[in-house]
């Protein structure tokens, strides 16, 4: 299967508000690939979280769940300019143009995270998903 | 789509957004839309991922590896994700 970006890739997504998660947000944003999905039908999905390089942004996000990206990595990663990858900020989306503006283009991958940046990601992702109980475990048979 | 807006502002909030905007190099549209855009971004809650999904049936989705075959770890955490999320959803 070949699919169009893999884990670790940074690209450009129209990322929508929460509130409205249907429709593609206004503005592009880089996003980081998390993983590949496939739903039951078959259809692909790209699970991406939301990167930001505003201050105000940045303080929106809950604590530990900011992973910074200096300019100096961001450099030797493909990109710019410093920014933090907000793990809290999620989607599931189509891989179609009217969410990744640049699919299908040989520039749609921007940069990809180095092994480092992936590993500080995941320890952030299950800190954030050890912080709640989960529901399927709450359903099942007490010990 | 663009929409044009014409607005009435102060003219010294203008003078201070130009400046910010020449030093952020870019338009003063640019920099109006997003600092819009930034405020209605919703503000951080008690910490819980805010997952923004469009399909309405999640039911035995499945996280893929480099090589599109199942990856059982990266599933695991996209389920629990799902199970605790909170979700804005497709209306």
């Amino acid at each position: 299967m070949i699919l169009p970006c893999r884990r670790g890739d940074f690209v450009d997504c129209l990322f929508p508000f929460a509130e409205r998660p249907a429709r593609p947000g206004p503005m592009r944003h880089i996003v980081y690939v998390r993983a590949m999905v496939r739903l039951a039908s078959g259809a692909l999905r790209a699970h991406v979280m939301l990167t930001t390089t505003s201050p105000s942004m940045v303080a929106r996000i809950p604590e530990g769940l900011a992973q910074q990206v200096t300019e100096a990595s961001s450099r030797r990663m493909g990109m710019r300019n410093s920014f933090v990858v907000d793990v809290h900020r999620l989607a599931l989306l189509p891989l179609i143009e009217a969410w990744f503006p640049g699919i299908g283009s040989d520039r749609f991958v921007i940069g990809r995270a180095d092994d480092r940046l992936q590993a500080a990601i995941t320890r952030r992702y299950d800190d954030m998903l050890g912080r709640f109980p989960n529901p399927a475990e709450n359903l099942g048979p007490k010990a | 789509m663009k929409t044009q807006v014409a607005l009435r502002l102060d003219a010294q909030l203008v003078d201070a957004a130009k400046t910010q905007a020449d030093r952020e190099n870019r338009s003063l549209a640019n920099f109006v839309e997003t600092v819009l855009a930034e405020a209605l971004v919703s503000p951080a809650g008690d910490g819980r991922p805010i997952l923004s999904v469009v399909d309405a049936d999640l039911e035995g989705v499945v996280a893929l590896d480099d090589s599109g075959n199942p990856d059982v770890d990266e599933t695991a955490r996209l389920r629990r994700l799902i199970a605790m999320a909170d979700k804005g959803r497709a209306r």
